[in-house]
């Protein structure tokens, strides 16, 4: 674990991101996260978190600075290379971009889809994920028969099954109760035990006053504050 | 190797759940493919067969002469004579109007009508084979033999053979450019399918584009479907220009040989036959990949 937290995975280099409208989400954002930490980055609605963790995913392209994960610039990644670096992350989206017509099950194995593993693995890694969140009996069933939470863990089971080192979380919180936000909490802090390195944005109070994680707190754009996790 | 072969069998799959999930819309598309493919194929196939049969037939260029009706038995004379000094006249044959009458009994088999007629209204003939197959020589040849003393109208027979042959290239030639319109029109059909789908399965591309899935993992599924759509209307389209032809064969063959061509039209190859069925298969996949094409574009954009 030492010597995981000594790696630098993410390097982030005053990024800079204007829309076309004009809009600056973000103003020259300098942030390194280490292999195995957990960060959440905080702020109030449009501060620019979601924003980052999408400059991050290599979904959208900062206008200015870099971003480099393990060394490589994700702005300057060929499409393929974009893809391939996605296809190793856990992401977990705001709005859980759920698959309604499709089982849970299915919803877990799609990643596993998108890498090509065979039947056989594919069974087996979508279980195991979904035995992780604790939905493994309802995986013949479909999103709409779970709760919030439920599909929350859902999203959690999906962007873990294929094992990323890195996993970026937008809101995985968001409009849930405070037992279920420390339900997710706890399943955060179980992968990060095994080495996963999680950024997440939030702004549940549930989870930054766990101070269980470095919070990075985002303001217009910029970073206005940092505080190291209570350890 | 392992992973290629797992994508396009659960792609292949996919495309075959797809085709089953939607039976009805799926068998309307591939009755639209198989008629619209098989008018163009089968009048293609019957031109280019037709064309072929008429090319095949020996066709020696001859010359007609037909002698003035009270021409003398000297004036007769002086022409074979003439005809014997011409140059680029390979062979003559003579054909005395008692003969050509007794034919035309023969040929007509209305005796009791001709017996009306008093007297013979054929002219004596010569029937010219020329050194020459050449078009333009033999049509100056027959323009200078007309000019011979006694004689009334000189023909190049087998014109028609050539007029049937170049009728049926410009045919085949606009069969052409409607078969090429018609396969736009397959592709167009076949990607109005497919962008249905897309839009249908809209949520789960953008979600698998989200967390990396490559614009051929999105596009190979509809590919294999759109080119199944293409093999199954082939497959339908040659069904239906066999059995089409087999229908029809009999009339064309009359129909020709009329014309004194002897043929019996063929019907579909086996070769033609994959032929057409790998035409639609590659059009049902070029709608698909066009269609995928755009919907990837407009969704990027």
């Amino acid at each position: 674990m030492t010597q995981a937290l000594s790696e630098r995975l993410i390097d982030i280099q005053q990024v800079g991101k204007r829309y076309a409208n004009g809009f600056e989400a973000l103003r020259g954002i300098s942030l390194q996260i280490n292999a195995g930490e957990m960060v959440f980055l905080s702020g109030h609605s449009g501060a620019g978190k979601s924003t980052l963790l999408r400059c991050i995913a290599g979904i959208e392209t900062p206008t200015s600075g870099s971003i480099r994960i393990s060394g490589q610039d994700v702005a300057r990644l060929k499409p393929a290379a974009t893809m391939a670096l996605r296809r190793s992350l856990g992401l977990i989206f705001q709005d859980h971009n759920l698959l309604f017509n499709r089982s849970v099950f299915d919803n877990v194995a799609l990643p596993l889809l998108i890498d090509g593993y065979p039947d056989e693995d594919l069974g087996r890694r979508a279980r195991a994920a979904l035995n992780k969140v604790g939905l493994l009996e309802r995986e013949k069933q479909f999103p709409v028969m779970l709760s919030g939470g439920e599909q929350q863990r859902l999203c959690i089971a999906r962007a873990i099954v294929h094992r990323p080192s890195l996993v970026l979380a937008d809101e995985p919180t968001g409009n849930l109760d405070e037992a279920s936000a420390r339900d997710i909490l706890a399943m955060f802090q179980s992968f990060n035990q095994v080495g996963v390195t999680i950024v997440i944005a939030t702004h549940d109070r549930t989870l930054l006053e766990s101070k269980l994680a470095r919070i990075v707190t985002l303001d217009h754009g910029r970073i206005s504050s940092a505080a190291e996790a209570r350890v | 190797m392992g992973a290629w072969l797992i994508y396009h069998r659960r792609a292949l799959r996919h495309a075959l759940q797809r085709l089953f999930a939607t039976p009805l819309s799926a068998l309307l598309s591939v009755l639209v493919i198989g008629l619209t493919l098989s008018l163009p194929a089968g009048l293609y196939h019957l031109l280019q067969s037709g064309a072929r049969a008429i090319g095949q037939q020996p066709i020696d260029p001859e010359i007609s002469l037909f002698a003035k009706l009270d021409a003398s038995a000297e004036q007769i004379a002086k022409i074979k004579d003439e005809l014997a000094r011409s140059e680029g006249i390979a062979q003559t044959r003579f054909v005395p109007k008692e003969e050509a009458f007794e034919r035309m009994k023969h040929a007509m088999d209305t005796s009791d009508l001709l017996e009306g007629i008093e007297r013979n209204p054929l002219p004596d003939a010569f029937i010219i084979k020329a050194d020459s197959k050449d078009p333009a020589k033999l049509a100056q040849l027959r323009d200078r033999l007309a000019q011979l003393p006694g004689i009334e109208h000189a023909r190049i027979d087998l014109q028609w053979a050539r007029t049937l042959a170049a009728s049926l290239r410009l045919a085949q030639r606009v069969t052409l450019i409607v078969a090429l319109g018609l396969c736009a029109g397959l592709v167009l059909v076949v990607g109005n399918t497919i962008r249905l789908q897309l839009l249908d399965a809209k949520d789960e591309i953008e979600l698998s584009r989200l967390i990396g899935a490559a614009p051929r993992y999105v596009r190979r599924p509809y590919l294999y479907f759109g080119a199944l759509q293409g093999l199954l209307g082939g497959a339908l389209a040659a069904a239906l220009v066999w059995l089409a032809l087999k229908y029809f064969n009999q009339s064309a063959a009359d129909l020709l040989n009329l014309s004194q061509i002897n043929v019996a039209l063929p019907n579909l190859s086996s070769r033609d036959t994959l032929r057409l069925v790998a035409l639609a298969t590659l059009l049902g996949w070029l709608g698909a990949y066009l269609s995928v094409q755009a919907h990837l574009v407009r969704r990027a954009g």
